[in-house]
């Protein structure tokens, strides 16, 4: 009883009200009434004279199956049934294959993506009337294809699907996929950007080998980033010891003649918040590279082929920190084939883009052992695998590097490579 | 229901209305004629453009219509104080849709339209296709140029939009 008169409360729903909850649907009848009428409506109607005995003009009496049982003894009916069977299949599928191929090509941050995009969709915008009728003229052998290469001398050509019945349809695919594919790669590109713009969404392509769990971390990273940290010590040898552990193997990374780089490693996994601080926006462009370091960076690692005036001033001395980015161009690497590969992005920054402000620097440790077969080419392969790869100097003076002074032979052949750097190489993974 | 109702409108091939709109326009008495044919796009286009807007205003967060409601407006205040202002890509992706598709249409200009109510791809088509006389691949080659051109300047001047347009459908859908 304490609840009636608190229900009586509610005011009833004014006239106004009414009005607005029937409005939207007032707003919207329009719509509803023609899409039922023309399109249902018609389909309808349709499927109903499908079943009378209309000629050229309707007639409304009941036929029952006769129209289909005459469709189907018809026998253009099935050859044109057997032609959208080849042509269906095949423009799918080679659509589906052409577009993903053009797609995944236009998605490695190559120079001039958006206009070889627009080029790529533009057939798309084309009638179908032009395309076919373009097409006819192209594959006419008396006039397009076979008549150029006839021309061009080489007279025993023939390309004449055209004239011929048995191939005919597949010149209609030919046209069909021309115009298609485009649009085909449009939507796989708009699916990628699609997956990987809300900041909540995993990266939709891994790179494989590092997607080994990172013990007790959760980031959602491309599982795994690890930091390498290497010791750049000329004409000394240290072991690769990845975890601490010593490894079998005896990293000797020439840099030229007069240097070689050791290599130790250590792997920490990722901190989560990391990864998602450098998420912000496209991934590639999270894990790009600062290009005016690229220049300048690589010509240090290039340190033996400089001249003594061109060093530092504090060459020879524990080096600050410095930073390597290497991004040669080398789409599918061997490392990892199918890994999605950028290049040349001049970005970065935003993201405090300075790998000085990044304390984290990762790498990709089960990577990192195949350093002693030279840390450019590696890094090469790396950043051809899809990874931008630092490579950062910290001071020196860490116990846990091997003999800092170089060599007296190292600084007499140019080399300004610093007598015990910490290095760090820091290789990360894009995803799409 | 009423969006996958007509969702489908945009995908039926639309051979299967024609009889059935040839007769309709017979009795409206306006077969074979440019206002016959203005109405069929119409009707036809309107599955494509309600997708669109329909995909454009469901990015919309609903706090920003309820934020309106609480202040007091009404449907159509909200259409067009909120609404309509932020819907001028979504508009430029119709339009943009909608030029191209009826320009490039074949279909229900051959069907709907005879003699000087033809549209250019129907005269192209009529044109190359001509059995009779000489082939004067210089006049059907600009014909096609012509034809293919509009297009051209659309998508170079708005490729964005017109791209969205294409792809409108199938991510967000």
């Amino acid at each position: 009883m304490t609840d009636s008169p608190h229900t009586k409360q509610y005011p009833r729903r004014s006239f106004m009200d009414v009005l607005e909850i029937v409005v939207p649907k007032v707003v919207l009848a329009p719509t509803t009434i023609a899409a039922l009428l023309f399109v249902y409506g018609f389909i309808l109607w349709t499927a109903w004279i499908s079943f009378t005995k209309s000629r050229l003009l309707p007639r409304y009496e009941f036929a029952g199956f006769y129209q289909y049982i005459k469709l189907f003894t018809n026998d253009r009916w099935w050859v044109a049934s057997k032609n959208l069977l080849i042509f269906g299949g095949l423009f799918v599928v080679l659509c589906i294959l052409i577009g993903l191929l053009l797609a995944i090509l236009l998605d490695q941050r190559i120079r001039a993506e958006g206009a070889l995009r627009t080029i790529y969709l533009y057939p798309m915008a084309l009638s179908f009337i032009v395309t076919g009728t373009a097409w006819k003229w192209i594959l006419n052998p008396g006039l397009g294809l076979e008549r150029l290469v006839h021309q061009m001398g080489f007279t025993d050509f023939t390309f004449d699907w055209l004239v011929d019945p048995e191939m005919a349809i597949y010149t209609v695919v030919i046209a069909g996929v021309w115009q298609s594919s485009g649009f085909v790669m449009a939507l796989f590109l708009a699916g990628c950007a699609a997956s990987t713009t809300p900041s909540s969404r995993p990266p939709r392509w891994t790179v494989p080998a590092c997607r080994a769990s990172t013990g007790g971390s959760s980031s959602p990273v491309c599982a795994r980033s690890f930091s390498a940290r290497s010791s750049f010590c000329p004409h000394r040898h240290q072991e690769l010891r990845p975890g601490g552990r010593p490894h079998p193997r005896r990293p000797r990374l020439c840099l030229g003649s007069a240097g070689h780089l050791h290599v130790r490693l250590r792997l920490h996994p990722q901190p989560a918040g990391l990864w998602r601080r450098q998420r912000h926006g496209d991934a590639g462009r999270v894990m790009a590279i600062i290009i005016p370091y690229l220049y300048s960076e690589l010509r240090q690692v290039q340190w033996i082929k400089r001249p003594e005036s061109a060093q530092k001033p504090n060459a020879g001395q524990c080096r600050p920190r410095q930073a390597v980015h290497l991004q040669p161009a080398d789409p599918f690497g061997p490392l990892f084939p199918g890994a999605p590969f950028r290049h040349g992005p001049h970005i970065g920054q935003e993201h405090g883009g300075h790998p000085h402000r990044q304390p984290d620097l990762h790498a990709l440790g089960h990577h990192l052992r195949c350093l002693e077969r030279g840390l450019e080419q590696r890094l090469h392969r790396w950043s051809a695998a899809g990874a931008s790869v630092t490579i950062s100097g910290t001071p020196s003076g860490s116990p846990s590097r091997g003999r800092s002074s170089p060599p007296s032979s190292g600084r007499s052949t140019g080399t300004s490579f610093p007598s015990g750097v910490f290095a760090e190489a820091r290789c990360f993974f894009p995803c799409c | 229901v009423l969006f996958s109702l007509l969702l489908i409108g945009c995908f039926i091939p639309f051979q299967v209305i024609l009889l059935p709109m040839a007769r309709t326009l017979g009795a409206l008495g306006i077969s074979q004629s440019l206002s016959g044919l203005i109405m069929v796009h119409i009707v036809y286009g309107l599955a494509f453009t309600t997708l669109f807007f329909r995909n454009y205003y469901v990015t919309i967060p609903d706090e920003l219509i309820k934020a309106a409601r609480i202040d007091g407006a009404g449907f159509f205040r909200i259409f067009w104080k909120i609404i309509l202002p932020i819907s001028a890509p979504i508009f430029v992706v119709s339009i943009i849709w909608q030029t191209t598709q009826i320009w490039n249409d074949f279909l229900f200009g051959v069907v709907f339209s005879t003699g000087e109510n033809q549209p250019i791809t129907v005269a192209l088509n009529n044109l190359v296709n001509t059995s009779t006389g000489v082939k004067k691949y210089n006049v059907d080659m600009a014909a096609a140029i012509i034809a293919a051109l509009p297009t051209l300047v659309v998508y170079l001047l708005a490729g964005k939009y017109f791209m969205r347009g294409l792809t409108a459908g199938s991510v967000k859908g």
